[in-house]
């Protein structure tokens, strides 16, 4: 992967980041919603990094345990801060 | 030595083998320990709320509290102040009695009630009439600063055809979750506005259109009926029916335990997700400084995916409104 589609990938993520933060603003008084937004964009940040990782080659299990592993921390933080 | 120690935590660095190894306290096993970490406090959270819900404070407020603070942001907007009305209080309430015992969260009920059901059966007559709901505010400053921040709810605040207001704070479980709920009925009494002769013609309200998010309602009622005496003023008791006691003025409020929670869970959740997200920084700081260290894969995304739910923690808004 050229160096051009790599920063292609990275703008797509954080693309999608900002999305997920209009889509949060929108849902801000439905914690319910906001929550499923981060689950949503939890979900989208896994398939992202196994499909960047897969195409450049370097996946490993240790780094998609470590994607599989934020992105519970961050739906943990959420849920505790949103639902629980 | 103990310094050296402690900046293998935090920064990346290299071993003897001359490998780069990252921050100890971003391996595998450490993001799994702040996992864990998470599951027990809302584990821990969850016990508390079952066992000792005291430890979590007292959130407590008024329907008089959120009439005045309504009628404040009336009068900052150059509108006159709304008038409590008992009947309007007593819909409020068995709204609210029924959002409980039903069990939902919207405008209009399962069983298909609409909010104006609720003003007509306390004997109110309307020719406007509107509706916000508020639930799991541990202040009345917050609800009606939320409703101001939404369109359609600032619209029933500051709309001028509205002459009076009634209001019922309840606490009780609402889909599962122990809070309290507000419900703010707007209304103008047929009384208060002369009835032109074609008016006088309407036979009956006008349909209503589906209740949206804030929901208002103009009717024309033109038969005279008595109106009820003495309006009922009620008050909710915790997760319990709807008391109504007698009174001039409201005087309803509701008391939740968990006051503390949201600001407890959010510095917590700030603490931790920002801790993570200040050691994924450093290391890229650190990789764009030394030349003889490279960016590992994933620590872009990592920060994007961590910046991303720090801003949402930051701006969570504690409570919801429809």
């Amino acid at each position: 992967m050229n160096k051009k589609l790599e920063k292609l990938a990275h703008l797509f993520l954080y693309f999608g980041f900002g999305v997920g933060m209009v889509a949060i603003y929108l849902a801000r008084y439905s914690p319910t919603e906001q929550f499923l937004i981060i689950v949503l964009l939890a979900t989208f940040y896994i398939v992202w990094g196994f499909s960047y990782h897969h195409a450049k080659r370097e996946a490993t299990g240790r780094l998609f345990l470590e994607y599989l592993l934020i992105a519970l921390i961050a739906v943990l933080a959420g849920f505790f801060v949103l639902m629980a | 030595m103990i310094h050296r120690k402690i900046a293998r935590q935090i920064i990346p660095h290299h071993h003897e083998d001359g490998k780069q190894h990252h921050a100890h306290a971003l391996t595998v096993p450490a993001l799994f320990t702040y996992f864990q970490i998470f599951v027990f406090l809302i584990a821990g959270l969850y016990f508390v709320k079952l066992r000792a819900p005291q430890v979590l404070g007292v959130a407590t407020f008024s329907a008089q509290q959120i009439i005045d603070l309504t009628n404040a942001k009336r009068v900052q907007n150059g509108l006159g102040p709304l008038t409590y009305n008992g009947q309007l209080a007593a819909a409020a309430a068995a709204k609210a009695q029924d959002m409980f015992s039903v069990n939902y969260w919207a405008h209009n009920s399962p069983l298909g009630r609409t909010p104006w059901s609720f003003i007509t059966g306390a004997g109110y007559r309307y020719i406007y009439a509107g509706e916000n709901l508020a639930r799991d505010f541990n202040d009345a400053g917050s609800v009606v600063d939320a409703w101001m921040n939404s369109p359609s709810h600032r619209e029933n605040i500051l709309d001028a055809n509205f002459k009076e207001i009634g209001v019922a704070v309840a606490s009780g479980k609402l889909t599962g979750v122990d809070g309290i709920l507000v419900v703010q009925m707007f209304g103008t009494p047929v009384a208060a506005v002369p009835v032109a002769p074609t008016l006088a013609q309407a036979p009956s309200p006008i349909p209503s259109p589906t209740p949206q998010t804030a929901g208002k309602q103009v009717a024309l009622q033109t038969t005279p009926i008595p109106s009820p005496s003495p309006a009922p003023l009620a008050v909710i008791n915790p997760g319990d029916n709807v008391n109504l006691e007698q009174g001039a003025a409201p005087a309803a409020s509701a008391t939740v335990l968990a006051s503390r929670q949201f600001s407890i869970s959010k510095i917590v959740t700030l603490a931790i997700v920002g801790f993570i997200f200040f050691l994924f920084a450093i290391e890229v700081l650190f990789v764009v400084r030394r030349d003889n260290l490279h960016l590992r894969p994933g620590v872009l995304a990592h920060l994007g995916m961590l910046g991303f739910v720090l801003l949402v923690i930051w701006y969570a808004v504690q409570g919801a409104i429809i």
